[in-house]
Order: C-alpha cells, then structure tokens, then sequence
C-alpha cells in the first residue's frame, strides 16, 4: 500500500478508517437492500461499479499499486453483479441461455477493462468468467434436443481442447510482444489442458466414451461457432507470432502433440469396454419413466399419473397427480375419473384402492426378467458399470494407462512452469496432483464398499496424508525457489 | 493521458451497456398495454439469483397444431367481465386487435406450452408471498414483447413481508 518503503502511523490509521468506514457503508446497504427502489440500486451499482474503476486507476498512477489492483479487480467483480442484479430487478428468465449472455457480455467488457486499464486481475477474472460462459452456454445450447441422459463428454472435450488452443496461441502472441499477460494466458493454457486429462482420469467417463456413440449432434451452433473460431484464432495468433520469428516450433509441436493424445484416448475408448453386461436394478415406473403421452394416460391407475405441464415451466411431463390439487368442488368432481376424485365437504380427496403389490419389481435380478412385467423398468448403474470391481481387465489397464498419462502430463507442467519462471504454474500442476490423489482415493472409497476395504482404505489414506503433507510442501518450496532462480 | 482516455471509455461504454440493458427491458413498461393474466404460482429458489415465484399463466398451455418446438407465437386477448384477459385465439403472425408474442417451448399432441418471459418475479431475501388467487400485470408493447409489472392478489397489489421487517 505504500509508495516508496516507508509506512507512517498516520497512513496506517487512515488506511484502518478508510476500510472501517467502507465496511460500515456496505453493511448498512446490505442490511436495507430489500427496502431500496429500483432505481436506488441502480443507482448504488453504477456509482460503486464507476468509482471502484476511477479511483483504482487513480491509485496505481499515483503508485499505490496494490490498493488500485485490488479497486480494479472489485469494479470488475462489480459489472457481473450488476448485469445479474439488473435482470433480477425486471424479473428476466432463470434460464441458462440468459446466463450465457450475461456471461458473454461481463466476459467481453472486463477482458476490454483488461487491456484499457492495464489490469492483471481483470484479465483473470475474465478468464473465470469465460470458463463458465463456455460450459453453460454449451449446456445451455443442446436443451431444445437433449434427453435427461444426454452424454455432454465429447462437447466438454472439444470445449477444452479448443480453450486450450486458443489460450496457447494467445501466451505465444503475447510472449512475442513482451506484454505482461502471456503469463496469465499460459497459466490457463495449461489449466485446459490439466482439466482436459482430469476428464479422461475418471473411469466413469473413459466408460461413459465407450458406450456413448459419437453423432452430429453435439455440434450445436454455439460448440460449432466456439470450434471454428478457436482454430481461426490460433491460426492467426501462430501466423502473428512467427512474424515476428519468435515461434518455438518445437514447443508449439509438443503442445498440439498433448492434446492429440487427449482425443485419441477419446475416440479409442470404445475398444476397450468396461464390460460386456451392464449391472443395474429393477424398480416400479413412476410417472417421469413414461415419456410420451400416450404412455402416462395408459399408465397404471395406482401411478396417478397426468400428462400435464412441467413443473419446472418447460413444457409438458408426465407427473404425480393429487386430487388436493383440486380447490373447490367443481374442479374435484371434474377431475380425470381414474383418480377416483371425491369431495370431501371442504376439501378433495381420492377413494381408496387395493395398494399396488410394488414390492414384485424389486425382487428382478436381471433385465430381461424385469421388462417381462410392464409396470417395471430397469435402471442401469452406472456406479456399478464402472465400478473398478466389475469391469473387464483391458479396461483397468487403459484407465491405469490414461491416469499415468495424466501424472506425466502433470509432470511436465510443473518442469515447463520451473523452465519459464513461473511459479503459478508450478502450483497449478502441484495443485492438480494433490487433486488427483484425492480424487483416487475417494474413488476407492466409492468402489471398495466393506469393512476390509474401509479400513485399508483407512490405514492408506493417513499414511498418504501424512506422506503427503510432509513431502509436498518441502517439494513445492524447492521448486519455487527452482522457479524464481529460473526467471531471475 | 492515454490512461485517462481509456478510463473514460470504459466507464461511459459501462454506463451504455447498462442504459441499453435498461430500456431495452423498460421498454414495455414505457410503451406498453396493461393486461392481467390468471396464473399458477409455485415456488422455487434459484442459486444464482435467490427467492423468486415461479408462474405459470392460463396462457402457457394452449390447444393448437400448427406450431413445432422453438417457433413463435401471437396469442389473442380479450378481457372478461373480471378484468382477466384470456385466450381467444393464437396466429403466427401477428393478429389484429390485443395479443401477446411468446415461443413454442414444448408441443404434445394438439397441446403447445408457450413461454413470454414473464414466468418468474423475484424477491429480496426472507420474502413471505402469497401463493393463492394470483394474476399478473404484465404490459404488452405494440410488437407483442411482454414485461412483468407486478402480481396482483384478488385484483389488488401484492404486499411482500419481509422476515427482517417483522423482527424490527
């Protein structure tokens, strides 16, 4: 917070007021939110979101760096409350696509503040943003097709493998001009790429691939749009960078080499198939298993099912119909007859009938038992599909494989970030093989049910715990100073 | 000052997006014709943006088979003797007299689910609502794009008690 070196008492003082008086402001606003207008919180926004910039860029003229960093960083955090609380204040759809705008619109205007501000923490903000932007709006852009069971990997792999590209592309273009944030742009380069192996870690994706056939289909205009403008974007960026001659063609290879290994794990999933017989349970259907309607007003009186619109204000379902619903007498004696509707002086109620004997569904061990009785409908596990107990031996041995990749992978990031100087990115990679030990091991705990299982798992996961708290910091600190060493 | 310059770019290019933002959605309440829809409340909570009523309109499920999934609508209104505006027919394009623009969401059968953009109303937090006898003001600009103006309870203005009020 100080200029040269010296700090006074009175700066100190001041600085403690300053933040007492802030504090108190916000606290008194946060308190009363719900009895200001409209306008008022508009108002409130749009002050708080202008000075935070105004007097950040203020502050790091006048060389308070780190005070104006921080103010930047908070007008930017800002602009995404504002826009949200302004489609809350005139009641806009709760629906993912307006996410995406919203997202759109904080990620383009706070990239902007980036550059015109000279803003680091902007920059990563805007980075935050667009992660999320780029998974919503995918999300959000195959619901007018999608089933509940729509499988979202092959999307979410393009997704990263493209960010990956882009922000790639994006280091060596800024590497070329000396600017500041290629680091930043590294740093999320390789957190694409991590994630992009994180993905393929899980056994239940790696056998989610497998089974799920690759189609059209999840290129929706949005995923299309993001690909195409991906693959320009590093195109141009490779063609500014090797303008200017300084193009590692060797780095660059090595990189496009990663994430081609990365897509042959995906498309060669389907060879090796966790197993040959999917395990699952026999259940009565309820009302949302039957999915046209046809199929709900055919269902089971005992069901009580109607075809009616959804719940959740998207369209039509088949769902769970109670004669309560059903306010006054009019309405309870006009109800469909197969609910057996009466009124009950002030109330509707249904007649009794003979229950259901529900139970006969769940003594069905297989599948082809189970579908013999209509009202049955049999559920596939996946838990138990991937379930490192049941599936096949080539399968273990890939999964095994692509974890090794993984940790290599880590490896090598945390080596290219020592390389650069980088100790942010030497922390993303020590970061992401903490992440996956735990995820291992809680997958472990999932898979190896029982009281053997539950106390090796035990025994092993303190050791490594203790292992692993004494070893990685002493690790890190050496490969921090390693790092600094580097980029001195 | 370069630096300066840019500063004042941004805040007045901030500034615009929000104006923008605002009379663009104020839109129907500058312009617009005041109706009232009979609704089915129900309520949820959203994680993004908190306490909100989620609605669904006597107009939300209509009988009609010329509409596919994602196409727009025009729905005709007319008001009854209750000062309730409802149904009396619905077109591609747009009819002649009242009506409302919304889109196809779901199409089963002879049945369309439309949806106008007025299907949720939020609160600030610890909001109590009534859930029973609601209709809605919205206001309906001359092309047929909707705002919520406000929820009504047998036809007179919703009070909204907050929990913080009655701790006071």
């Amino acid at each position: 917070m100080q200029k040269s070196g010296n700090i006074s008492f009175g700066r100190i003082a001041s600085i403690i007021g300053a933040v007492l008086i802030f504090v108190g402001a916000a606290w008194l606003v946060a308190d009363n939110w719900s009895f200001f207008p409209k306008w008022l919180k508009i108002i409130v926004l749009l002050v708080s979101t202008s000075a935070s910039y105004i007097f950040g860029h203020l502050l790091k003229q006048k060389n308070y760096t780190a005070a104006g960093r921080a103010l930047l960083a908070l007008g930017s955090l800002l602009v995404v409350l504002t826009l949200f609380q302004l489609s809350q204040i005139f009641n806009l759809p709760t629906s993912l696509s307006h996410y995406t705008l919203l997202l759109l619109i904080s990620w383009i205007f706070i990239t902007a503040t980036a550059y015109l501000l000279d803003s680091k923490e902007s920059l990563f903000i805007s980075m935050v943003l667009f992660f999320f932007w780029t998974l919503i709006g995918y999300v959000s852009s195959t619901s007018e097709f999608a089933e509940p069971n729509f499988f979202f990997g092959h999307g979410f792999v393009a997704i990263f493998a493209c960010a990956a590209l882009l922000f790639y592309g994006s280091t060596m273009f800024h590497k070329s001009l000396s600017h500041q944030f290629e680091n930043i742009y590294k740093f999320w380069g390789a957190f694409y790429v991590l994630a992009l192996f994180y993905l393929l870690s899980f056994q239940i994706i790696l056998g989610a691939f497998s089974f799920a056939d690759f189609n059209t289909e999840i290129f929706t205009v949005f995923l299309s749009v993001f690909i195409a403008v991906s693959i320009i974007a590093f195109g141009i960026l490779v063609f500014l960078t090797s303008r200017k001659s300084k193009l590692s063609k060797k780095e660059l290879g090595i990189f496009l080499g990663i994430l081609a290994v990365g897509l042959i794990f995906v498309f060669s999933a389907n060879v090796f198939p966790p197993s040959s017989s999917a395990p699952g349970y026999c259940y009565e259907k309820s009302c949302y298993d039957f999915k046209t309607e046809s199929e709900c007003n055919t269902s089971p009186p005992n069901a009580n099912c109607l075809w009616k619109p959804s719940l959740d204000n998207s369209g039509f379902a088949c769902e769970f119909y109670s004669c309560y619903e059903n306010s006054d007498e009019e309405s309870c004696t006009s109800a469909p007859e197969k609910f057996n509707c009466v009124w009950e002086d002030t109330y509707c109620t249904q007649t009794l009938r003979a229950p259901a004997d529900i139970s006969q569904c769940y003594n069905f061990e297989s599948e082809e038992n189970c579908l013999v009785s209509d009202s049955c409908v049999w559920q596939t596990s996946s838990f138990d599909l991937f379930n490192l107990k049941n599936v096949n031996l080539s399968f273990k041995i890939f999964w095994l494989f692509s974890n090794l990749v993984f940790i290599g992978l880590i490896l090598l990031v945390i080596w290219y970030g020592s390389q650069m100087g980088s100790t942010k990115i030497v922390n993303l990679g020590i970061g992401a093989f903490v992440l996956e030990i735990a995820t291992r091991y809680i997958g472990f705990w999932i898979d190896y049910k029982g009281y053997f299982a539950f106390s090796i798992l035990a025994i092993l996961g303190g050791a490594l715990i203790i292992a692993l708290s004494w070893l990685v910091p002493k690790w890190r600190s050496r490969l921090i100073n390693e790092t600094k060493k580097h980029a001195r | 000052m370069q630096g300066n310059r840019n500063l004042y770019f941004l805040i007045a290019l901030f500034l615009l997006i929000v104006v923008v933002f605002i009379l663009y959605y104020a839109w129907p309440f500058i312009t617009g014709k005041t109706f009232v829809l009979a609704t089915t409340p129900i309520d949820p909570y959203d994680p993004f943006r908190g306490q909100y009523l989620k609605i669904r309109y006597e107009i939300s499920s209509l009988t009609s088979q010329e509409f596919s999934e994602g196409e727009k609508i025009y729905v005709s209104l007319e008001e009854d003797s209750q000062g309730v505006w409802r149904e009396t027919g619905v077109s591609k394009s747009k009819p002649s007299g009242d009506f409302i623009r919304g889109k196809v969401s779901d199409v089963s059968g002879d049945r369309v689910f439309v949806i106008y953009g007025l299907e949720q109303f939020f609160f600030e937090r610890g909001a109590e609502v009534p859930t029973e006898n609601i209709t809605v003001e919205i206001k309906v600009t001359s092309s047929g794009r909707a705002a919520l103006s406000q929820l009504l309870q047998n036809g007179e203005q919703v009070k909204i008690n907050y929990l913080s009020e009655e701790s006071d």
